[in-house]
Order: C-alpha cells, then sequence, then structure tokens
C-alpha cells in the first residue's frame, strides 16, 4: 500500500531533483568552421544536425546555405538516412566498410562475412558472442558547388578532300552562386573517366563538385536489437574533414576562344594492306585522338576547392 | 518543447491506479533534453552525459572579434610584416580598432574585414617603407583590382545596413603573398596562402 504522504514525497523529489536540459556554458569559441553537432529532434524524432558556418569564396558569394537557408542563421540538417557499419551489417568476398577502430573499443564487432565460392558455396564466418555488441549507422554530410558543365560532341561528314571529324566541346547548365550542403547515406567521391570514355562523350558531367564536410556515426547502446534505427539513446560521434574555409575556382566556361576542332581523318577508314601503310594510318589516327584529347583537356570544365 | 510534469498531489482515499498511470507517463516524458556538445551515453544503470566544461581558446592570428562598430583584429603577419589600421600597428601598445562606420556592406548584408596589399606594378612588391602598403580595411565586397590585392580576415554579417550583427572568422594563420602581373592571357592576379 502507498501512502499518500509518501506519494507526495516522492512528487516534490521528482520536482527537485529532475533534469530539464544540459547547456554547454563555454568551449564552442574554439571551434573550427564546419564543426558539426548533432542532437535529437524530440518532436521529429530524428537526428539533426548543426554545422558552424564554413564559408566558400568562389569569386562571386561566400555563403554556405542548406535548403537555401545560409548557415549564417543556422539551419539544421535532419539526417534521415543511416548506412549499417559493423555488428549488424554484412560483408560478402571482404567488401564492405569496415569498422573504425575508434569505435571497436567502443563495443561494435566487425560485420557478418558471407563468402561466396565455387566448391564450398555460401559459407558465412562465426561473429562471436554479439549479445552485448553495439551496432553502428553512418552518414555523411557533404559540400556541394556547383559550375558549368562540360559537354563533349562529334560529328563526321566528308570534305573535298578526305573525311573530317568535327570535335566541339561546350559548357552547359545553370551556374548556382552559392555553395551548399547535403546529408546523405554515403558519399562517394567523383571517380576519374578514362581519357577514351571522355573523348567520347560516354559519362555525364553533372557538373557539380563535392567534397565531404564529415561523417556523422550514431552509436547504439550495448546489446540493441538488429537493424533498429537509431534514437535518442545512441551516441553520436563526427569525425570532421573540412577544417577550414575554402576557396573554389573552376577553369573559365568560356575557356579558350575556339571551341572546335576539325580532324582530318582521311583515310582511316579503310586501314588495311601492307604493314608499313597501317602503321602510318594508325600513328594518324593517335595523332588525332591526342590531339582531341588536348583540345578537351583544355576547355573542359573542372572546378577545385583549397583551404584559406 | 518539454513536457510538464504535472501529475496532479493526491489526497487519502484517492485511488492509486489512476495517479500512478499519470505518474508513469510524466516519467516517460520527463527525459533529459541535450544541448550542444553533450554526449549521452546509455548505460546499465542509468545514463552517463559528457560536456565540454572548459573553454577551448584559440588565439590565432587575425582572430576578429565585434564590439558595437568596431572590430579588434589579433596580431598577424603578412610576408613577415605587421599590417597596420589607419596607421597603427597590429602589435602596438595601444590596440588599433577598424571602424565600420562609412562603408555600407554589400545587397545580402555582408561586409569583410579585409587584409589590403598595394604593390609596385614593375616590381611586384609591396614598398617597405609605406606602412600602409600592408594595411587592414573594411570592404563591401572583394572586387580586385590590378595593383590592390585584397585577402578577407573575417566576414561580418549585418542586421541592416547601419547594424552589424554577427563576425565569422575567414583566415587562421599568418600568410604569404605574391604578385602576378598581367600577361596577355590572364589578368593581374595576386595570390595569398597560408604560411
Amino acid at each position: 500500500m502507498i501512502s499518500a504522504r509518501e506519494w507526495n514525497q516522492l512528487l516534490a523529489s521528482r520536482r527537485r531533483n529532475r533534469v530539464l536540459s544540459l547547456s554547454q556554458r563555454r568551449g564552442a569559441a574554439g571551434r573550427h568552421p564546419w564543426f558539426t553537432t548533432c542532437v535529437w529532434n524530440r518532436d521529429a524524432e530524428h537526428w539533426q544536425a548543426t554545422i558552424k558556418p564554413g564559408l566558400v569564396f568562389n569569386g562571386r558569394a561566400c555563403d554556405v546555405t542548406f535548403d537555401s537557408v545560409p548557415l549564417t542563421d543556422g539551419p539544421v540538417v535532419p539526417l534521415t538516412t543511416f548506412r549499417a557499419i559493423g555488428t549488424d551489417a554484412v560483408s560478402i568476398d571482404g567488401i564492405g566498410e569496415a569498422v573504425p577502430e575508434y569505435f571497436t573499443a567502443r563495443g561494435v564487432v566487425d560485420p557478418l562475412a558471407i563468402t561466396l565460392d565455387t566448391e564450398a558455396g555460401l559459407t558465412t564466418e562465426d561473429q562471436g558472442d554479439t549479445s552485448k555488441a553495439c551496432l553502428l549507422r553512418a552518414c555523411d554530410i557533404a559540400l556541394h558547388q556547383e559550375r558549368p558543365r562540360t559537354t563533349v560532341d562529334w560529328s563526321f561528314g566528308i570534305g573535298a578532300d578526305g573525311q573530317f571529324a568535327q570535335f566541339r566541346v561546350g559548357n552547359a547548365g545553370a551556374l548556382a552562386s552559392k555553395a551548399y550542403v547535403r546529408a546523405m547515406k554515403q558519399f562517394t567521391a567523383i571517380q576519374p573517366v578514362d581519357d577514351l570514355t571522355r573523348l567520347q562523350g560516354g559519362y555525364d558531367d553533372d557538373g557539380i563538385d563535392s567534397i565531404k564536410v564529415c561523417t556523422v556515426y550514431l552509436l547504439s547502446p550495448a546489446g540493441a536489437a538488429y537493424d533498429s534505427p537509431p534514437d535518442e539513446t545512441w551516441t553520436p560521434h563526427v569525425k570532421h574533414d573540412l577544417f577550414y574555409n575554402l576557396a573554389y575556382g573552376h577553369t573559365s566556361a568560356s575557356g579558350p576562344a575556339r571551341q572546335n576542332l576539325t580532324l582530318n581523318l582521311a583515310g582511316l577508314g579503310n586501314a588495311a594492306g601492307a604493314q608499313l601503310t597501317v602503321n602510318q594510318l594508325l600513328a594518324q589516327s593517335n595523332d588525332a585522338a591526342n590531339n582531341a584529347l588536348q583540345f578537351l583537356l583544355a576547355r573542359e570544365s573542372k572546378g577545385t576547392f583549397w583551404s584559406i | 518543447m518539454i513536457p510538464g510534469f504535472d501529475v496532479p498531489d493526491v489526497r487519502p482515499g484517492d485511488k492509486i491506479l489512476p495517479a500512478w498511470r499519470e505518474l508513469q507517463r510524466a516519467e516517460k516524458a520527463g527525459r533529459v533534453e541535450l544541448g550542444k556538445s553533450i554526449r549521452r551515453r546509455q548505460m546499465p544503470n542509468g545514463v552517463a552525459l559528457t560536456c565540454d566544461v572548459r573553454g577551448s581558446q584559440f588565439p590565432h592570428p587575425w582572430k576578429s572579434t565585434l564590439t558595437g562598430l568596431k572590430v579588434n583584429v589579433r596580431p598577424g603577419l603578412l610576408d613577415v610584416r605587421v599590417p597596420v589600421i589607419n596607421g597603427i600597428a597590429l602589435d602596438a601598445a595601444t590596440a588599433a580598432q577598424l571602424d565600420l562606420a562609412g562603408v555600407e556592406p554589400s545587397d545580402e548584408l555582408r561586409s569583410f574585414v579585409c587584409l589590403q596589399v598595394t604593390v609596385d606594378p614593375e616590381s611586384g612588391l609591396a614598398d617597405p617603407e609605406d606602412p600602409e602598403a600592408i594595411q587592414i580595411i573594411h570592404a563591401g565586397d572583394l572586387s580586385p583590382s590590378a595593383e590592390v590585392g585584397l585577402h578577407p580576415l573575417a566576414m561580418i554579417k549585418w542586421r541592416d545596413t547601419v547594424t552589424p550583427s554577427a563576425i565569422f572568422q575567414v583566415a587562421y594563420h599568418n600568410l604569404q603573398h605574391r604578385f602576378y602581373p598581367a600577361t596577355a592571357a590572364q589578368s593581374a592576379r595576386h595570390v595569398f596562402w597560408p604560411a
């Protein structure tokens, strides 16, 4: 039986001692640009990030925005999609994101390793006792700056003295004046494209240069159920990749005045006969390809970030 | 919003179950609300909270602080020279202050505390005898000119055209500077980089 006096004492104690919030009194002054902090949004029930404003000087503006709101106005970046790392993730034939050592020391174990073998079939490696293991989720925040896209166009024709190819390098697309940040499941740096593919125009230049700001990791309490989404009981950890303000520049959209290159391909369609003739035609073909590549490299739109 | 702890007191003879459920609801809602940079680690017997209690200061070169319409700038070096503000060196005994009055911010209500370098177009060097060849100024934009190079040290955000509201540090290091004269292919350039 609970007496009314005991009940009221409990309530009085709760009123005196409950913690409403905790705030940092000092310490923010020494933080670098792009310093990211994460808090749990109780109303929306998801994690969100706040980024200390960093600037990107691109010759037109220096503010960086999120959803068109300058970082200097303190927008919050919702973190809603995560990738799993370690304990409840799967690594197939050794392919998968490794668990950072920092989190191994905090109870995250290696992912379930699956090996595909033609003879032995599908084998899985024992993870050991994972009942007390922690789960790990991560997402990335990246900075993007738009620039004109590079377009490549070939046209062929027959001239008065043989076959010609016209190679045109152009720029297209609007230019966003301000850089902006986005949160994503996983940031992927743009992979270099080989020269032949570039020449053929067989890749899509999206006209955006990107650089990773940070990775947000969320660590679960020990023994969390597999595949559970991050909630307020998880602990955020941020690994920063940017520490200073940036400048950005891209090669001129107009570039060198001439945007068309005409190549004489006379005879290349009939490369047969004596070896000497074949070698001569191949050399002519290589020259033409090299000329086109140099022409492209001098005119394509490329952007670079550097710290200031 | 943190839900209130609005469990009513009870009197002898009141039914315990409704009050007990109310207490359970309030207890569930009265969770710890975390502020910035505070880490929560759920332990089997409770929750551990970690936060920075000591301020971490970074007294770097060019550190700029805004007070009203004045900006104080910590000393920094450009090509091993100490710049001046209105003729007073940054490392002088009496700290020089940059007055923001007189220069309007840009249309986006931004302006800059800038390092300004004036060079001789022939030699490409700042005059070592002229203390104002390297000085700190307040500029509404960063438009370059042939002989004068500008490098932002801090950006000022304005509430309106007469009231600055916040300052954001841009430069954190001592700097070096080179001037590249104009050529047929390119206009004159001033290049700054951290030393």
